[in-house]
């Protein structure tokens, strides 16, 4: 599904070349639920922004189901992201004058789907996530742990093939956390694609397998560490 | 899609409330003033357009020479509008327009002064568009004493009678039939009337005389394809050919189009105060500035708030949203807004017309708007501020690379300097409006306090209406001075203040070319006393000499001055060949000391003062010595009823008639004033708006700074410093600019004050204290904030 070749990133200051990610050679598999880890500063949340088109990198090739990326443009960018991708951030990213309602509804709304589908994509995805009592209040007037349910919601509704999570529970309590990662579970059983970054082993372990990181380079695999 | 796009702006504007209303107040004020200022200009540049002939129409004047002879008068004597239609072919038709002068009209009981009229041609109605409701245009005015009313004269006169062959009962002696009713005129034009009567009623000794008796507003209609200047030699020559020995070449006969007439032309004698393109041109600068202020605000605040809708624009984009709909969607939010402020601007307009109608001298009304031009300029304007102010955050927000924005690293820094020269800018147009309107201020004041020569309060003019009475003068005068608080009472055939007549006179010893052109007051031996007028040299008229009365003159200093006798001027005698007169070989009497007969515009011309003959007098002017004027007038009324019991008395107090002479330019102060105050206003706003930013967008700053020890005199500092920086710089620029503007408008005056430091000093205490409020009230609030709040994030 995702194959990174000798991908670099780097700064370039004056007469110094500082390197976010060197060298990175990974491929991952449909259906895997993977976790970044390494200290901070080591790349992590680079190689997610370049594995979801939102960053580029500055050599190295990347193809997505065996599509380059890095020939991609703006517009092939954001059509893989109405369909393919969902994204879940650790500060949640919902947009602060809209309701959960309006929220999860507006993937829908830039992929152009019918008025009365979205109603029925939305409702059922609010109860599937219990949060129906809850759709019309406005992010501030949720607890972390349901801001980030909307913000799984939001990612989920485009019913993308892959999820990347860039520490989705780094703000959250440990329930909340369980229950995000529960779900994640739930939905790489679904064969959703997951890869998410993380300090938390506890939280690692929810997936099936582990990518270490430091200073930018991949340090080790372990492919199916959980099992 | 478009519902979440309206969605988002109004709940972005409803939960930035002080913004939103900045926003959209300041740019509503900003487009409502430049509306008004449209209108006005709309207004001004549509006079006489009404008229289906408007561009054969022209006015017979005379410009350059001098005024004493026949020179730069806006009116000419009869017999030239007569020789130019039969001498010149290239005219089609003509007609003249002499004022009716004010007076007594009667139907059955109701009795009005009536003084809004002219005698006209009886072509005047199929030349000019004054269409008639009822009667016929091509004879209504052929036959002697007939007259043609408005709507509201017939109103006013009849009730619901028809006037139609009614007849007008005028002064109890001479009696007009009505021979049709007239729409009412437009104001729109350079002269209006409520009645118009046959010039064939008109007669005057004089009348056939080619020089004297100017009294004649001639308007000619020109022929296809004629040559004005041809017409205007052609007329030359006829001038030359009858005037003889009086022709002066240097006085041209000139067609003015009458389209042009109420912004260019401004001669002796204009039959209503005409404008000028100045101040055309500067209300429109004005009228362009603050809205360019507001539009700057507009687009500085909303491309400041743009950046608080980085995270926005990045979760769009990582949810799919293309750059295209991206820029959509702001550009259609700064759309919402500029239309919002488009509607309360016109309802601002709507409330603040009829003040700025009075302001600007100019009775126009809102259904100027309705001008397509205006409406599409209007909306067009809208638009663009709407565009420029959405261009911003739309394409450059929608630019950069979303992982960026969303983890913050993305700073708005690129057009801080271009928002700081927006903030000097603002405030160098500021300056420049307030110290303009403290200069105004002060040259009002200055023409109200300056010494005149002459005492303009507490005297009450009664015109006289029944012609009858004046041999009876002497009596009456002692009647008025009876009544307790009248000090002096005088009689004269005009007034100062725009009243003094031009005559040919002949200065004895002085050679024709080289004597002045002398203005006139026919006075009587009161007059001096009772304005307060002061003898430098010689005596004042006295009755103690009985001689005096058409028996000598008093000069003014300037008079003498000019004429440049030689020898003591007392020595000196001065002839007056005019027909009613009996004044040749007169000595010079007296020398009076320079008084403003005119407006402060005007240098003091030379002057002479004589008694004609009673029969002369129109005017009577009453000096008091008390406040109670109730009383006074209530016993000259009584007295007056004795001698006039057919008209009632009219009395205008003399200081509110010499005062009109600056309203247009006092009116045009206190409007600029207002403009001032919006505009300081709206800067103020965009302070305010940019300092709140400011501060929002440093709350992390101020934060820390706290913690770490910072007073809050400390940030307060830190916050104002550099808005208040802009601020001096902007003074600095507008200083000189506003000094270039200022000295040019006075120049106008002939009598000026001066630009003193004070309205500097002043200028910048206005300035800074108002920025100061609105930078400080904004630091203040983000200094006291408690830092635990404003360190606290997600």
């Amino acid at each position: 599904m995702i194959k990174l070749t000798n991908i670099d990133k780097y700064l370039d200051k004056k007469f110094q070349r500082t390197f976010i990610l060197k060298d990175i050679n990974l491929e991952l598999e449909q259906g895997e639920f993977a976790s970044i880890m390494g200290p901070s500063g080591a790349g992590k949340s680079t190689l997610l922004n370049i594995l979801g088109f939102l960053d580029d990198a500055n050599s190295g090739e990347y193809h997505f189901f065996d599509e380059p990326v890095h020939n991609l443009s703006e517009k092939q960018k954001s059509q893989y992201h109405k369909s393919h991708i969902g994204f879940v951030f650790q500060a949640y990213h919902l947009i602060d004058e809209l309701t959960v309602y309006e929220n999860i509804e507006m993937p829908l709304l830039y992929r152009k789907v019918k008025g009365s589908e979205r109603k029925g994509m939305v409702a059922e995805i609010l109860d599937r996530f219990n949060m129906v009592a809850k759709k019309d209040l406005f992010p501030h007037q949720l607890s972390g742990g349901q801001q980030q349910l909307v913000g799984v919601a939001r990612a989920l509704i485009g019913s993308p093939k892959l999820i990347l999570a860039d520490e989705p529970t780094g703000n959250l309590h440990s329930d909340q956390a369980a229950e995000i990662m529960e779900l994640f579970q739930s939905l790489n059983k679904e064969g959703v694609t997951i890869v998410q970054v993380t300090h938390s082993e506890k939280m690692a372990s929810y997936g099936n397998r582990i990518i270490k990181m430091q200073d930018g380079m991949l340090l080790e695999n372990f492919p199916h560490m959980a099992d | 899609m478009f519902k979440n796009y309206l969605k988002i702006a109004f709940r972005n504007l409803k939960k930035h409330k002080v913004y939103s209303s900045i926003n959209v107040i300041g740019l509503a004020a900003g487009l409502a003033c430049f509306i008004l200022v449209g209108l006005y200009i709309s207004y001004e540049t549509s006079f006489d357009k009404y008229h289906e002939n408007k561009d054969e129409l022209y006015r017979l004047v005379t410009t350059g020479g001098r005024d004493d002879n026949y020179g730069g008068i806006a009116k000419v004597t009869a017999p030239w509008g007569e020789a130019a239609l039969t001498e010149i072919s290239e005219i089609e038709s003509m007609t003249r327009f002499v004022f009716h002068g004010t007076s007594l009209m009667r139907y059955k009981e109701n009795r009005f002064f009536e003084g809004n009229g002219f005698f006209a041609d009886s072509s005047a109605l199929e030349m000019f568009t004054f269409p008639l409701i009822e009667g016929d245009p091509k004879t209504a005015l052929d036959l002697p004493n007939s007259i043609i009313i408005d709507e509201d004269f017939a109103q006013r006169f009849f009730g619901e009678e028809n006037p139609m062959g009614k007849t007008i009962i005028v002064s109890e002696e001479t009696e007009y039939t009505v021979t049709g009713i007239l729409e009412e005129v437009p104001s729109n034009s350079h002269f209006t009337f409520d009645f118009l009567v046959s010039l064939t009623s008109y007669t005057h000794p004089d009348i056939d005389d080619w020089r004297i008796w100017n009294q004649f507003y001639t308007y000619v209609q020109l022929k296809d394809g004629a040559q004005v200047a041809s017409v205007e030699n052609q007329m030359q020559d006829i001038l030359e050919l009858n005037l003889g020995e009086h022709f002066n070449p240097e006085s041209k006969a000139t067609l003015q189009p009458i389209t042009s007439i109420h912004l260019t032309s401004n001669l002796w004698r204009e039959m209503t105060l005409n404008s000028d393109t100045s101040s055309l041109y500067a209300y429109g600068i004005v009228g362009f500035f603050i809205l360019l202020l507001a539009c700057i605000n507009f687009i500085n605040l909303m491309t400041a708030r743009a950046s608080t809708r980085l995270k926005e624009v990045g979760i769009r984009k990582t949810i799919g949203a293309q750059r295209g709909a991206l820029i959509r969607q702001f550009l259609g939010e700064s759309l919402i807004v500029t239309f919002i402020a488009l509607i309360l601007a016109l309802i601002i307009t709507d409330l603040f017309l009829p003040s700025f109608s009075e302001l600007s001298s100019s009775p126009f009304d809102n259904t100027f708007l309705l001008n397509p031009i205006i409406l599409g300029s209007i909306l067009v304007l809208t638009l663009l501020i709407g565009f420029l102010s959405g261009m911003y955050p739309a394409f450059v927000l929608s630019s950069p690379k979303p992982s960026s924005i969303l983890k913050g690293v993305q700073k708005i820094q690129g057009n801080v300097l271009l928002r700081k020269g927006l903030v000097v800018f603002q405030f160098a147009a500021s300056v420049a409006l307030i110290c303009s309107t403290l200069v105004m201020q002060k040259q009002f004041s200055f023409m109200q306090n300056k010494d005149l020569g002459f005492d303009k309060e507490q005297v009450i003019n009664i015109p006289i209406r029944d012609f009858t009475i004046n041999p009876q003068f002497e009596t009456i005068k002692e009647e008025f001075l009876q009544i307790p608080g009248v000090n002096n009472v005088s009689f004269s055939g005009n007034l100062p203040g725009g009243g003094d007549w031009g005559l040919p006179y002949v200065a004895d010893g002085i050679p024709e070319e080289d004597q002045p052109t002398m203005r006139m007051l026919a006075i009587d031996h009161d007059f001096v006393e009772t304005f307060g007028m002061e003898i430098t040299e010689g005596r004042d008229f006295s009755t103690e000499y009985s001689t005096d009365v058409q028996g000598g003159f008093l000069l003014n200093e300037e008079a003498v001055k000019q004429l440049n006798w030689t020898e003591n001027t007392l020595a000196q005698s001065i002839s007056f060949p005019f027909d009613q007169l009996d004044m040749n070989n007169k000595p010079v009497l007296g020398v009076v000391k320079d008084f403003h007969f005119r407006s402060m515009k005007e240098e003091i011309a030379p002057i002479m003062l004589f008694i004609p003959p009673n029969g002369w007098y129109s005017q009577i002017s009453v000096k008091i010595n008390t406040t109670n004027t109730e009383e006074i007038i209530a016993g000259l009324e009584e007295v007056w009823a004795k001698f006039d019991p057919v008209h009632p008395m009219t009395a205008t107090f003399f200081d509110q008639r010499y005062g009109r002479l600056h309203q247009v330019e006092e009116n045009a102060g206190t409007l600029l004033g207002y403009l001032t105050a919006v505009a300081i206003l709206i800067a103020c706003f965009g302070l305010f708006g940019l300092v709140a930013f400011s501060a929002q967008q440093r709350t992390k700053e101020i934060g820390i700074r706290k913690v770490l020890g910072s007073s809050v005199q400390g940030i307060v500092g830190l916050l104002s410093k550099e808005y208040l920086a802009l601020v001096m710089f902007g003074f600095i620029v507008g200083i000189p600019l506003s000094y270039y503007w200022i000295s040019g408008w006075l120049n106008q005056f002939a009598y000026q004050t001066s630009i003193g430091a004070e309205i500097f000093v002043f200028t910048f205490c206005i300035t800074v204290l108002v920025a100061m409020l609105a930078v400080c009230y904004q630091a203040i609030k983000a200094a006291l904030l408690n830092p635990v709040q404003s360190l606290k994030s997600e």
